[in-house]
């Protein structure tokens, strides 16, 4: 199952530095995406993908090395249902 | 023809029979009051502000009156009055210039949406501007007072002006606003500084205006570029600091400090944008005014 950018979306925001400042037109919320979501992001906007590839894109972003694949794995999840939640991705 | 041309007399039978209508940046107030303590302050902060012809156009119809209640004849009160409606609770009478003030700035941060809002102090040195977002009480105005009384051009020690349409900040200077032990200190600072008398008990303690400087007010039309967004944070023996703050966490905060941002929708989000990326952001902790007129001094705008 691949995620994709809801392209409407993505044109009201700013990128400065790894973060995110995003404004839903749906809900007139302001949101600030943090670096692992900025980088989910920027990668579903090269191209939709799903939680096994974005792990395998992200790995290198780990930011404590201890955490397991599977761990890491959880949290791209959870990552991509958060953005969903906010109206910026979808299913492809 | 300025405030100053009326006699003290011939101002507050103004005030009183017809009002004024007071120019104060690109706003136009018309304000009638019979309380004398505000004819007093507007004669003595206001002087050099122009008045515009009566019949004219005027943004805010705003009335300064006291209650015809029991109360009148024990403890008089001040009631501000906004397009013949009530707004707000009435105050003790002594509290009726800082309440015109306070409601000064309460019609415009309510009803200027050609503009974003933002609750900081503005001010301008070589053509760029600085704007010092900040909750009350983290030495803003003070800094401010300090910064006008160094040769820096006031804005607004409350209200920053965002115009929507390009981006620029429009000037609304105004007396600036101090309270507690900040009245002393800028007293101290610039002795020729010019005060309000003191207003104890009030909700933020004891407050007095000070006059903005004349040189800012002869160009209270002139619109400035921002350069630096800096939240000020006074902290007693803290030497000057300036921190820099990423433009996405600059980004919610500068929002968080807005009064229209959410009311002005995807507007609001541009204009935001456009001001965050115009601006180097910083957080700033000082202790000594010279210090902090220092380091402001050594600001370099983004190339």
């Amino acid at each position: 199952m691949k995620w994709q950018v809801i392209p409407n979306q993505v044109v009201n925001c700013c990128l400065w530095d790894d973060e995110f400042v995003f404004y839903n037109k749906f809900s007139g919320d302001t949101h600030l995406l943090g670096s692992m979501a900025t980088r989910i992001l920027m990668e579903l906007r090269q191209s939709p993908s799903n939680v096994l590839s974005l792990t395998a894109m992200l790995a290198p972003c780990r930011q404590v090395k201890m955490v397991t694949d599977e761990e890491f794995s959880f949290q791209i999840e959870h990552f991509l249902n958060e953005l969903n939640t906010l109206g910026l991705i979808e299913f492809s | 023809m300025n405030v100053s041309a009326l006699t003290s007399s011939e101002l507050k039978r103004r005030l009183k029979k017809t009002g004024i209508l007071l120019q104060t940046g690109s706003f136009i107030t018309h304000l009638k009051t019979s309380i004398s303590s505000v004819a007093e302050g507007i004669g003595l902060l206001y002087a050099d502000y122009p008045l515009v012809e009566q019949d004219g156009f005027a943004d805010f119809h705003i009335s300064l009156v006291r209650p015809r209640n029991l109360r009148r004849w024990f403890k008089p009160q001040a009631l501000f009055v906004f397009d013949g409606n009530t707004i707000f609770k009435p105050l003790p009478l002594d509290q009726a210039f800082p309440m015109l003030e306070w409601g000064l700035n309460w019609c415009v941060s309510n009803h200027v949406n050609h503009c974003l809002i933002i609750h900081a102090a503005v001010v301008e040195k070589d053509g760029y501007a600085v704007i010092m977002p900040a909750p009350p009480g983290s030495g803003k105005s003070t800094l401010c007072a300090a910064l006008i009384n160094r040769g820096w051009r006031l804005l607004s020690d409350e209200l920053a002006l965002v115009r929507v349409s390009d981006g620029k900040l429009i000037p609304l200077p105004r007396p600036v606003s101090l309270k507690n032990e900040s009245i002393e200190i800028i007293r101290r600072y610039e002795p020729n500084a010019i005060f309000s008398r003191k207003v104890a008990d009030t909700i933020k303690g004891t407050v007095a205006h000070m006059k903005a400087p004349a040189s800012s007010l002869a160009r209270a039309t002139e619109v400035v570029q921002v350069a630096w967004i800096i939240f000020p944070k006074y902290q007693a023996g803290a030497k000057a600091c300036l921190e820099a703050l990423p433009q996405s966490r600059a980004f919610m905060r500068v929002a968080d400090n807005s009064f229209n941002y959410s009311l002005l929708g995807f507007n609001g989000f541009k204009t935001m944008s456009s001001l965050i990326d115009a601006s180097l952001c910083y957080d700033f902790t000082y202790s000594k005014l010279d210090d902090a007129i220092g380091v402001f001094g050594a600001l370099k705008p983004k190339i």
